[in-house]
């Protein structure tokens, strides 16, 4: 997240004034905000404050909620709440680094292709169209398979398959803004092509490319929390909100808030997203 | 297999082209293109499943596995030849149509045909895509322009509401709550898709309520809100401006402007769910046992079946690109303007 | 699904006690575990299933743990999986099976019989069989099917490991002679469910059988359809007219398919599912197999080359706490042996206990006092491995070892040519053994195949030698004893729980009843199946 809100923080108006722009004004851009800020309080502060260790059987497996254990106890008889507590930060974590890698190179790969009018444009371009055709399934299976069952894996596919899509999005923001006059005006200055990406497209851009790196975030949530599923990614006994989900899908009868909560955060969490990217774009027009 | 459908930015069109060029100049580049990714493509999936570790003769044979047997399967299956030769021999099978031979059938000591190991579940991928692409598309039009010309009324915050909820889930969690609502406790549908080698899904057509369903739920919310803002902004464009001010009814500009100059937009949206739905649903496919390609692929890689994953990844490939390329031609048939120049 | 002990060696039940497990096991048909209502579904009650005699026709769908692209009928690759061994079972008949009373019982072999010192077999033939394609069975198939099975690579190479191959002959079209390299007893059952091929055999892609039922298709990680063999030589049986096996790898699809009915037979519940999910009309078949699983550390390699780390590691667990939770009690607790009720298992060893104090000690004396961290190898290969290893690794936190978990990919976990066999501190899970000889010629022995452990010590080698071609039940006790004993003071393994097999049933199918020896009453349990009127 902290790549969305630092590529997103304009230039040159103060973080307080910023802030208060940027509150979303709509019903539903407030609710996702609310959401938002609610799962990741959870997910980035949950695993200082567990009652019990994430890992240690207290009890009988899928035990109901009771006072010492609020949402019960988990397949192997484990406090619910505090894998719950502890099982949103990989989430974020590696959904994160997926997506932060993914940009790291596709906005350097994105400026270049679309601002640069030699021979790598269409080179970079090719090679994106290619990995864009990659089906995703088999880089997740083929990676998998390379790093073994395991979340590394996983989370360089994430990366791979946002790759070519981020270039693009990149890229047609970036010809745009070449075309415009104040970057001609710039290269006429004798800027030099670095300096004209980093201080003239760059900030320019920063608002769609913004926009759009926070739905890879939750796409990349969702993607990563359904190789988990499988079986392919994140390994017992990690605490971890897709994890959960599907570890404890037996108990649905004996202990629903084995599963549900962790489901509902999942949710929640790819939701205020969502919806807050919606507020946003809504409230350029 | 991918969670859930996010925008890719619309693929580049030509930069410039005279306006004398016809459809079928660009549709030609275009198809070179393509053709020229696959082939890249192919060298690629082919390097990469030869260079990881492990292989089908080991892994089929698996606690049976000893030296001189792994190298007798290995033999059989031509894996013991150089790494350039057996691209020749793959690549030049899979443009006569011969996808070769699996490892599974090498490893029974006989021959089964890839083709024949998959067309089956192809067709039962293309089947469930199908069923779950006509209603998606139907309703995430319909959504689409509705809470485009309501927008910010409360028919749009309902609508937006009631389809971002099941697409903010994993498919997995929406799939799990909709086996628990109607097989646990309805107890109306039945749990798991079995569709038997040979047989149509058709046949049983109450296996794929829940997988559409699920399907259905996930891509319904992100389909209609880019149907959404492609209409929003064709109401905001320049013509549909000018038809108001010329006193056009309000029903009339939308129906003769609007639309239209949302219909491009609309395109790549479809073409997005298409490529969504094909390229391997793993993950439902895995919750109701339904028998697709993304869990024969799965199946394959798992023991290293390179032939296999290297063809199926193929076939996969080529039906991305195909879409991808009938929609930008799609889209320039239907918007001149783009044949005329300019980027999209 | 199965580990390395099933893969080459033929499962067996051979001794007295057998019977009294099985009918222990009858006994414990299991009443659904915690009582709960599932939406109106209500949980098992204890059932025998329909009475009244064993109807002919039906359909009989079998939900089986998939096994992929490794399904097969080849009856070399049966082990493999569960799936492969229903499989093969299904389509071939092997010379000789084990009855459920623990004794062999014949199948294409009407009788057996030995020279003096055990070393000369001569197996008759049953006459009027015929294959699926209408060919005659008779000693040349038999003498084919050895020599087949001897291949190298071949999943049945061990259970003709004893044959002296150049010296088998037929003599007259139904009698075969198999002399041996060395005497052994137990002989026969080294045949019992070695299933028999076709003359030439080799491609078993459309599998050509003697067995109840004939291939008619297989798709791999979908569904196997096997017919009724009209003419099976056991007279009205089989009683299915089809038989079709699903490839279901989810646990919770599999269960769910039994739970509506589009399937009769679930294979392999898993615990969870049994202790709480089983609703409706069906039941729960609980056998008490030779079934078990362990850690295991290679004694060869630090900090397990040191006894003391080793005897401390065993002293860490809490097998009872294993067995409750990572098998939902489905099993009693193990003492670091293999093979509990089998004969010659010493069970008068003291059963071993959790001993912080001891262990810490030991730990200490190794020169580990500060602490030791260890990195333990787990899958998904077996119900339970994950969740055991997970519940160690807390246990060990107490006594001041760091265990660290490394989940490896379920289909190379028991690969030879990867890592299996390599890996220092793992998880196995061995079953359907069912002589201690095969055990520890299989395990631990100098050149065992599986030598998980890497022990490898003269004087174990001697007593199993010994114990294997021991002329008479006194000398073969106290030879097992004294190899036994050894193994529970210093072995590498760490038995700590012995597992039962769970199938579950709709309570319209008769006929299958536990068994001993694998899930679904293997390898002849669906011979018996039936639908109740």
């Amino acid at each position: 997240m902290s790549a969305l809100l630092k590529t997103y923080s304009p230039r040159r108006v103060p973080f307080g004034a910023a802030l208060r722009r940027r509150t979303p004004k709509t019903l539903s851009g407030r609710i996702g905000l609310a959401l938002l800020v609610l799962t990741l309080t959870v997910a980035l502060l949950g695993p200082l404050c567990t009652p019990y260790s994430p890992d240690r059987t207290v009890g009988i497996p899928f035990a109901g909620p009771t006072a010492g254990h609020p949402l019960g106890l988990d397949f192997l008889g484990r406090d619910v709440l505090s894998r719950v507590l502890s099982g949103g930060l990989s989430v974020v974590l590696y959904a994160g680094v997926a997506t932060l890698a993914a940009y790291a190179v596709g906005l350097t790969v994105g400026l270049l292709a679309g601002y640069s009018r030699s021979w790598l444009e269409p080179l970079l371009m090719r090679l994106t169209d290619v990995l864009l055709a990659f089906p995703a399934l088999v880089f997740l299976l083929l990676l998998a398979t390379a790093f073994g069952r395991g979340i590394t894996g996983v989370v360089i596919a994430t990366a791979l398959i946002q790759l070519p899509p981020i270039v693009r999005i990149v890229r047609s923001a970036a010809l745009e803004q070449s075309l415009r006059g104040y970057v001609e005006a710039a290269v006429a200055r004798g800027e030099g092509t670095l300096s004209v990406l980093r201080r003239e497209i760059l900030p320019n851009i920063a608002r769609p490319v913004a926009a759009d790196a926070g739905l890879r975030f939750s796409w990349s949530v969702l993607l990563i929390a359904g190789v988990n599923f499988l079986g392919l990614g994140l390994q017992p006994p990690a605490a971890d909100w897709g994890l959960m989900v599907s570890e404890n899908r037996g108990g649905i009868a004996l202990n629903p808030s084995s599963m549900l909560v962790a489901a509902a955060l999942l949710g929640a969490l790819t939701l205020a997203i969502n919806l807050l990217g919606d507020a946003l774009a809504g409230g350029t027009e | 297999m991918t969670a859930t459908l996010v925008p890719t930015a619309a693929p580049t069109s030509p930069s410039s082209f005279g306006s004398r060029h016809p459809l079928a100049r660009v549709a030609l580049r275009r198809i070179a293109g393509g053709i020229l990714t696959l082939f890249v493509l192919s060298v690629l999936v082919f390097l990469a499943t030869s260079v990881l570790p492990g292989d089908a003769a080991s892994a089929i044979l698996g606690k049976q596995a000893t030296p001189d047997a792994v190298a007798e399967l290995r033999h059989a299956m031509g894996l013991d030849r150089p790494l350039v030769v057996q691209y020749g021999k793959w690549l030049a099978g899979l443009l006569h149509g011969d996808l070769g031979n699996t490892a599974a059938g090498y490893a029974a000591g006989g021959r089964s045909g890839v083709w024949d190991q998959i067309s089956g579940k192809l067709g039962n991928s293309l089947v469930l895509a199908a069923t779950v692409f006509v209603p998606v598309l139907l309703l995430s039009l319909v959504l689409g322009v509705l809470t485009a010309l309501r927008a910010g009324r409360w028919l749009d915050h309902l609508v937006t509401t009631v389809t971002l909820v099941p697409a903010a889930l994993p498919e997995f969690v929406l799939g799990t709550v909709l086996l628990a609502v109607f097989f646990t406790w309805l107890d109306i549908l039945p749990p798991v898709s079995f569709v038997a080698p040979g047989a149509s899904p058709f046949a049983t057509p109450e296996t794929l309520v829940l997988p559409v369903l699920t399907l259905v739920g996930v891509t319904v919310g992100p389909a209609t809100r880019m149907i959404r803002a492609g209409m929003q902004e064709a109401l905001l464009s320049d013509p549909v401006a000018v038809a108001r001010l010329n006193g056009i009814s309000e029903a009339r500009v939308v129906r003769r402007y609007a639309l239209r100059n949302a219909l491009a937009p609309s395109i790549q949206v479809f073409a997005l769910i298409a490529q969504y739905l094909v390229g391997g649903l793993l993950i439902v496919e895995d919750l109701f046992g339904y028998p697709g390609i993304g869990k024969e692929l799965v199946d394959a890689v798992t023991v290293h079946d390179n032939l296999e994953v290297q063809s199926v990844t193929m076939l996969l490939a080529t039906f991305y690109v195909a879409v991808t390329i009938a929609a930008d031609l799609l889209v320039m048939a239907v918007v001149p303007k783009l044949r005329t120049g300019g980027t999209s | 699904m199965t580990g390395p002990a099933t893969t080459a060696l033929p499962p067996r039940t051979t001794s007295r006690r057998t019977v009294l497990r099985g009918a222990t096991a009858a006994g414990m048909l299991l009443a659904g575990g915690v009582p709960l209502a599932a939406c109106g579904r209500q949980p098992v009650s204890a059932s025998a299933g329909p009475t009244g005699p064993p109807r002919r026709g039906g359909r009989l769908r079998v939900g089986m743990v998939g096994a992929g692209k490794g399904e097969s009928f080849d009856p070399s690759l049966a082990a493999n999986a569960l799936i492969n061994t229903a499989m093969s079972c299904a389509v071939f008949d092997p010379l000789l099976t084990m009855g459920s009373d623990g004794g062999l019982r014949p199948m294409l072999a009407t009788s057996w019989t030995s020279d003096s010192t055990a070393s000369v077999w001569t197996f008759r033939l049953r006459k009027g069989v015929t294959w699926h394609d209408g060919k005659d069975f008779t000693a040349a198939d038999v003498l084919y099917s050895l020599k087949w099975m001897a291949k190298p690579g071949n999943g049945l190479a061990l259970n003709v490991a004893d044959v002296d191959l150049d010296k088998v002959s037929a003599s007259g079209p139904y009698t075969v002679v198999v002399p041996l390299k060395s005497p052994n007893l137990l002989f026969p059952y080294s045949l019992a469910t070695a299933s028999v091929v076709q003359r030439g055999a080799e491609d078993f892609t459309r599998p050509v059988g003697t067995g109840p039922f004939s291939f008619v298709s297989l798709d791999p990680g979908q569904q196997a359809v096997c017919a009724r063999n009209p003419a099976y030589w056991d007279p009205g049986k089989p009683y299915l007219d089809e038989l079709v096996f699903l490839s279901v790898k989810d646990d919770f699809a599999r269960l769910n398919a039994l739970l509506s009915g589009q399937t009769d037979v679930m294979a392999q519940v898993p615990f969870t599912q049994a202790r709480s999910q089983l609703v409706g009309d069906v039941r729960l078949i609980r056998s008490l197999g030779v079934t078990a699983q362990a850690f295991y550390m290679a004694t060869d390699k630090a900090p397990f080359d040191d006894v003391r780390v080793r005897r401390a590691l065993r002293l860490i667990v809490d097998r009872k706490q294993l067995v409750d939770v990572a098998l939902f009690g489905f099993g009693t607790v193990g003492n670091d042996l293999y093979g509990k009720g089998l004969e010659y298992y010493d069970d008068s060893l003291p059963q071993r206990t959790r001993d912080l104090i001891e262990a810490k000690a030991l730990l200490a004396e190794a020169g580990h006092g500060r602490g030791l961290t260890l990195k333990l190898q787990t899958s998904t290969v077996a119900p339970g491995m994950v969740e055991a290893a997970t519940l160690f690794q807390q246990q060990a936190k107490d006594a001041g070892v760091d265990i660290a978990i490394s989940q490896v990919d379920p289909t190379s976990y028991f690969d030879p040519t990867r890592d299996y066999l390599k890996m220092p501190f793992a998880q196995t899970l061995w079953q359907g053994m069912t002589t201690l000889g095969d055990v520890y010629n299989a395990s631990v022995v100098s050149k065992a195949p599986y030598g998980e452990t890497h022990w490898s010590d003269r004087r174990t080698d001697e007593l199993v030698a010994t114990a294997t071609a021991a002329p008479d039940a006194a000398a073969a006790r106290s030879a097992w004893a004294a190899v036994q004993r050894q193994q529970y003071d210093s072995g590498g393994y760490i038995w700590w729980g012995n597992v039962d097999n769970l199938d579950a049933v709709s309570n319209r199918v008769g006929g299958l009843t536990p068994n001993r020896y694998q899930n679904l009453g293997l390898p002849t349990g669906l011979n018996e199946a039936y639908f109740a009127s």
